[in-house]
């Protein structure tokens, strides 16, 4: 393509042509995910996660013989 | 370490059917996902969580594991390298997040897997038990992202990249240089 008007002109050779948008657009919504998550996590939205979440109480407060023997 | 072209074919094929398999797994968990946490027919519920619980241990997890595997040897093995291009290391961190994630909800789904399985449970306790449905579409959504960026390679090293390519570019020339005045001087002979 021909220099057009936006073009920054010839860079310098040595020098890092810098990190593309496209990876800062996935690093902006990746940060948000992020923050979503630890968010839900921090006000319990997202319930309890983790390997605990089928530890001590077992659903309705049951605890099945299962449960007991999947522990 | 550059894997010959017949071993990275060889590699690439069983990466690609993997991460793919991987996807294709995902989709058939998803189905029975849906059915446990929309349906309220105990049996329904029964057999879906069973279901899970095997799709997760026997399938999901090793083809995560090989498709991270393979991923990170194929890189290895050719020009690409593990952090050299943006969208091969954003691959590696989405992979390596999604296996982390699945790893930890396996139990979960082995746990709901193992409740559902005894005969003792009863209707009102398989209606309890949760869904696994925002891990599961969010793992397809990270899976299906990691692919596009596999198939559309989009440019973009990062510095560490390009420093090496730099070298690489560097010493070419310096090697180029040593050899010239050499072939020069025979030319002229």
């Amino acid at each position: 393509m021909a220099n057009g008007p936006s073009d920054p002109g010839p860079r310098d050779a040595d020098q890092y042509p810098g990190t593309p948008r496209w990876v800062k657009v996935i690093g902006i919504i990746l940060l948000g995910v992020v923050l979503l998550v630890a968010f839900a996590i921090a006000t319990g939205l997202g319930g309890p996660h983790g390997p605990q979440r089928h530890g001590a109480t077992a659903p309705l407060g049951v605890e099945t013989e299962a449960m007991a023997n999947a522990q | 370490m550059t894997l010959s072209p017949r071993w990275r074919n060889l590699v690439l094929a069983i990466h690609l059917t993997i991460s793919v398999g991987w996807i294709g797994a995902i989709a058939a968990y998803l189905s029975l996902d849906v059915a446990a946490a929309t349906s309220h027919d105990p049996q329904t519920l029964r057999v879906s969580y069973v279901g899970m619980g095997l799709i997760v241990t026997t399938v999901i997890v090793p083809f995560a594991i090989g498709s991270l595997l393979t991923g990170v040897i194929i890189s290895l093995g050719t020009k690409w390298g593990l952090i050299r291009h943006w969208w091969v290391t954003i691959s590696l961190v989405l992979t390596l997040i999604a296996t982390a994630v699945l790893l930890i909800e396996t139990g979960t789904v082995a746990a709901y897997a193992a409740v559902a399985a005894d005969p003792a449970t009863s209707a009102d306790e398989l209606r309890s038990l949760g869904s696994t449905l925002v891990h599961s579409i969010g793992g397809a959504l990270v899976l299906l992202g990691v692919l596009v960026l596999n198939v559309y390679k989009p440019s973009g090293m990062t510095r560490y990249g390009w420093r090496k390519q730099q070298e690489q570019r560097a010493a070419r020339l310096d090697e180029a240089a040593q050899v010239r005045p050499s072939s020069t001087r025979h030319g002229a002979e």
